[in-house]
Order: structure tokens, then sequence, then C-alpha cells
């Protein structure tokens, strides 16, 4: 691979590292970034080429408002090809410039006529998060939260599997037209886990499992048709009402229960079973003095955020914000990661090492007990 | 290399990241009152939302542009007032603002072929209603879409649209009036 030359360099100096690879086959160009990318301008990633997002990138992406709905809508655009695989103690991660990331702080990852390879890829605080048209690929062991919605794929065929869906105020997974593979996902806490808009091409929703969202699966106002939905674990009764006020009979869900075992992002430490509506999670640190093992303290300041703290040295390894001040200590929560409640209602889930966060939930109430089994899986 | 860098770089442009979706698009008119503009909001939102249709909204200097437009189809959707409606008609002062809904909704379909929709609640400035008003055309393409907007019959009397135009964001505002009444 050549280094960048001057001009790119210059360019994109705010953008980390750009570079094309050599001897690859024409037409394609590849363009590889790697390390802190910073995008404060829409970028487009014209047809023929390829952008390669290497593992342990971070994107952050500015905030600008184009028409004054206070979201943000920053975006890159891509009319090639998006190949972004990361791995599970490196993911890539498509964020925000503000910390932490909250819907609708950019615009979003378009993709027209493109096609897309994602896994082990993080997409939150977008307004529109992944919106597909007419394009193709896969999206693998994958997170995607706290945007407003997390795809709007359009007339698209992608297979998204093992991956997981959390804290959306709008759609979580939302589409129109396509031709889905959707499978062995896990959509927690979401207002809509899975939204259909106008008609659906055929697409599979399988071994998935729902819980705490306010409607897990729901079809459009003009939608038209029968969407089959069966053997998801949808945490209690089956969602009979595919849209809660609607009165036509024009649409149907055709829902059936299963079990969804392998559901979630394949060794990505997560809480086994997400929080179901009304129910009270703990946010109290156990009985014992906080996490300290693996040499590291685990801390909560006073402009909320945890740190973790190298035990010998005090030296900070990693430090968290969380936009809300912490109610108490860090606990351990199995072996690889800490738990930390906020006062504004939320139980995060950070990876001990690295502080990357697993998971996250609302809670309910003041008043919380522990959960009785260990908070964690890790396949 | 430079080549492929050079070919990204001429692509950065201001391109529009309209949430626009492929597929049919819908237009609404409004004037460049705060009202006006809340109004079209709330109804751009809430069939967006719902439906995933995208939304425009058009600007016109006044209601009779946009009575115009909607008329000669260059528009799908407006909010028309009763009394101007009965203007409009040719009738004279309906005895109470029902009466006055149903004779501009007779009217309007019979003469323009267009469709008054429930009204939104009363306007202001007399016993006058509002209410949206869709295209005959239109509501064939989209045989859901009235069902769907009167879904706002009632909600937006003159008094909440002076709220919700208070804090100067008409989009934030229409958003959060939508959330508040579980309507996306």
């Amino acid at each position: 691979m050549k280094k960048p030359g001057r001009a790119a360099i210059l360019i994109f100096g705010a953008l980390g590292l750009a570079v094309a690879q050599a001897g690859t086959p024409p037409p394609i160009e590849t363009i590889v970034w790697r390390g802190d990318v910073q995008l404060a301008a829409d970028l487009v990633i014209p047809r023929g080429s390829r952008l390669v997002v290497e593992p342990g990138t971070t994107v952050r992406f500015g905030f600008r408002d184009d028409d004054g709905d206070g979201w943000g809508d920053a975006s890159l655009r891509i009319e090639g090809e998006l190949v972004s695989r990361g791995r599970p103690e490196s993911p890539v991660v498509f964020t925000s410039q503000q910390e932490p990331a909250e819907p609708g702080n950019w615009g979003e990852i378009r993709i027209d006529f493109g096609s897309l390879d994602l896994s082990y890829t993080v997409i939150e605080g977008s307004t529109r998060g992944l919106h597909a048209h007419f394009s193709s690929g896969r999206v693998e062991d994958c997170v995607l939260r706290r945007n407003v919605d997390g795809t709007r794929f359009g007339e698209s065929s992608v297979a998204v599997e093992h991956c997981l869906f959390y804290g959306h105020p709008g759609k979580a997974f939302n589409a129109r037209k396509c031709r889905n593979q959707v499978r062995a996902n896990v959509f927690h806490d979401n207002e809509n886990g899975v939204f259909l808009f106008e008609a659906d091409g055929g697409s599979a929703f399988e071994g998935n499992l729902f819980r705490a969202n306010r409607n897990p699966f729901r079809l459009g106002d003009f939608f038209e048709g029968v969407v089959p939905a069966r053997g998801n674990d949808w945490g209690g009764e089956l969602p009979a009402a595919a849209q809660p006020d609607r009165d036509s009979g024009a649409a149907r869900l055709e829902a059936t229960s299963g079990a969804a075992p392998g559901a979630g992002p394949r060794a990505w430490p997560f809480w086994a079973e997400g929080p179901r509506p009304g129910e009270v999670r703990d946010t109290s640190p156990p009985a014992a003095a906080p996490g300290g093992a693996g040499g590291l303290l685990f801390q909560a300041d006073d402009s909320g955020a945890v740190r973790a703290v190298e035990a010998s040295t005090r030296r900070v390894v990693w430090r968290r914000p969380l936009g809300a001040g912490v109610r108490s200590e860090p606990w351990p929560a199995g072996s690889t990661a800490v738990a930390v409640a906020t006062v504004g209602g939320r139980v995060y889930l950070l990876d001990r090492m690295s502080g990357l966060e697993r998971d996250c939930w609302e809670v309910e109430g003041e008043t919380q007990t522990r959960a009785s089994s260990t908070p964690e899986r890790s396949r | 290399m430079r080549r492929a860098v050079l070919a990204v770089i001429a692509l950065l442009l201001s391109y529009s990241s309209a949430a626009a979706c492929v597929g049919k698009t819908l237009v609404i008119g409004a004037t460049e009152s705060p009202e006006s503009r809340v109004v079209a909001q709330v109804i751009a939102i809430l069939i967006n939302e719902r439906t995933g249709t995208s939304v425009k909204i058009q600007d016109f200097p006044d209601g009779e542009e946009i009575h115009r437009a909607l008329a000669t189809g260059s528009l799908d959707i407006a909010v028309e007032r009763t009394d101007q409606a009965l203007e409009r008609l040719g009738l004279g002062a309906a005895a109470d603002a029902q009466a006055a809904y149903l004779q501009a909704k007779a009217g309007y379909l019979e003469r323009l072929n267009l469709v008054w929709l429930p009204p939104l609640g009363p306007a202001g400035g007399g016993a006058a209603l509002a209410a949206p008003v869709v295209r005959k055309d239109t509501v064939k393409k989209f045989p859901a879409l009235p069902r769907l907007i009167a879904k706002t019959e009632g909600l937006l009397s003159a008094d909440v649209v002076a709220a919700l135009t208070r804090s100067g964001e008409p989009a934030r505002s229409a958003r959060q009036f939508l959330r508040e009444k579980k309507l996306i």
C-alpha cells in the first residue's frame, strides 16, 4: 500500500488517513480509513470506489442541521462499496463528535446503488443510521444504538444477522419494498423494533429476540400485504396488532414464537435477557467493594464519566463520558465488563479493559433490586 | 493514488442529505406564517413517520396561491379555512361552523375535485374551522391517507397552533407534539 501523497495529507489532514491501494483490479479505487477520522462536511465515495474501514477505526461526524428539525444531517454517502469489518475487541465505530452520542447528532451512512459489507461495526447517534437504496450486502454482528432510526432500507437486499439494536426513539430496523434476511438479531428498548413501509418484497424475519420495545414489529399505515415473522422470541405475547391504532385489514403480520438462543452479536458480551417492560433491574452496587479485579479500579467522576484507573500507578486507562451523573460506583459484571447506573435512568455495560459500551438499557423507578443471574453473556 | 483522492474530493459537495427516500412524494403547501409552517410540519411528519412516504413542504406567498396550486395539481395537500372556502365558492355565511364545513366540503368536491378531511379545530379570528384539503386524485393514489390525516381531527385549534409556534422551531415543535399525542 502506498503512503498517502501530499495532496492526500493536506486534504485529509482532518480525516486521519486515506490512501488508495495500489495493485487492485481496476476500476475499483480503494480508500482506507484507520485510526480517528473526523468528518466535518458531507463526504461522497463515488461509484467505482471502495471505502475500507479498518478494525478499531472511529469515524466522528460533526453536527450540522440543514432543515431546522434539530437533528444532524452530516453524512457519509456511498455510491460504490462500503467495507467495514471490525473485530469484537476493536469494532469500527461511526459516532458523533459529541460524547456521548445521542440520537440525531449526525445524519446517516447513505448507500445508493452500492454494496455494503459490515461486521462488528457500531453505528450510534445518527438520525437515519444505515440508509440504503437499491443496494445489497450484509450486516453481521453489528451494533446499532441510539440513532433516531437504525436503518432505512429501500428496495434493497441485505442480510442482517446477529446484530444488536437498542435505544432508538424511532425505528430500529426500518425497510420498504426490500428482500432482506433478518435473522438472529436482538431488538431491545426501541420505540419500534421492526417497521415496514408500504410493502415487503419477501423478506425473512426469523430467530430474532425482542424485548422492551414499545412496538416490536409494526407495519406502516400505507402497508398492504401479509408479512410472515415466524419463530421469533417475542418475550411473551405475540405482537397481536401490527399497527396499534390502525383499523384496516389490508396489512397482516403472521407471527409465531420460537426460541432465539443464538441471537445477537457473536463473541460480544451483553445482557443475556434484555429488560422487559416494567421490569426493574438492579442499579445498585453489590455489598462487596466495587470492582478492582485485573489491576484496574473503576471510578465515577463528577462530570458524568466513568474511568478505569490502574491500581498500582493510578494511570487512567480509559474514560467514558455518560452524559449524566453516575448514581453509584461501577460494579463488576461478569469477567469482562463493569456496570454503571446513571441518574438519567440508564444502566451501561462497559468493557472492562477498553470502556467500550457493550449494551445499555433504561430502568424504571428509583428502587431497584439486583438481578439474580449474571448480567452478562459471552459467546 | 492522487487520482483516487481527487475523485473523492471532487465530490466533497454539500449534497442534500434530505430524508427523502425513493418512492412517492407528497407536497404540502404552506405560507411563511409561523402558524402555517407548524401545521404543515405536523402533517408532514405524521405522514412521513407513519408511512415512510416522503413529504415536501412548498412555500407560497399567501393562501390564495396555495389554493390555486392545489386546484391545478401542483400540490397534494393544503390547510384551508371554511370562511375563505365559502367565499371562493361564492356562498354566503353558514349558520354555524359545522354547517360551513359541510358546505365547503360539498362545494369543493363537486366543483374542484378537492376532498375536505375532518377539521383540525377552530381557526383563529372568527368562527371558522381549519381543515386539511387533499386532491381527489391524491386520495386515489393513497387511499389510506384520509384516515391517517384524520388522526389530527380536533387537535390543532388556533390556541394549540399558537403555542406550537412559540419555540420558533416548527419542525421540532411539531415532532414533539405528535409524540405527546402518541401519533408517532
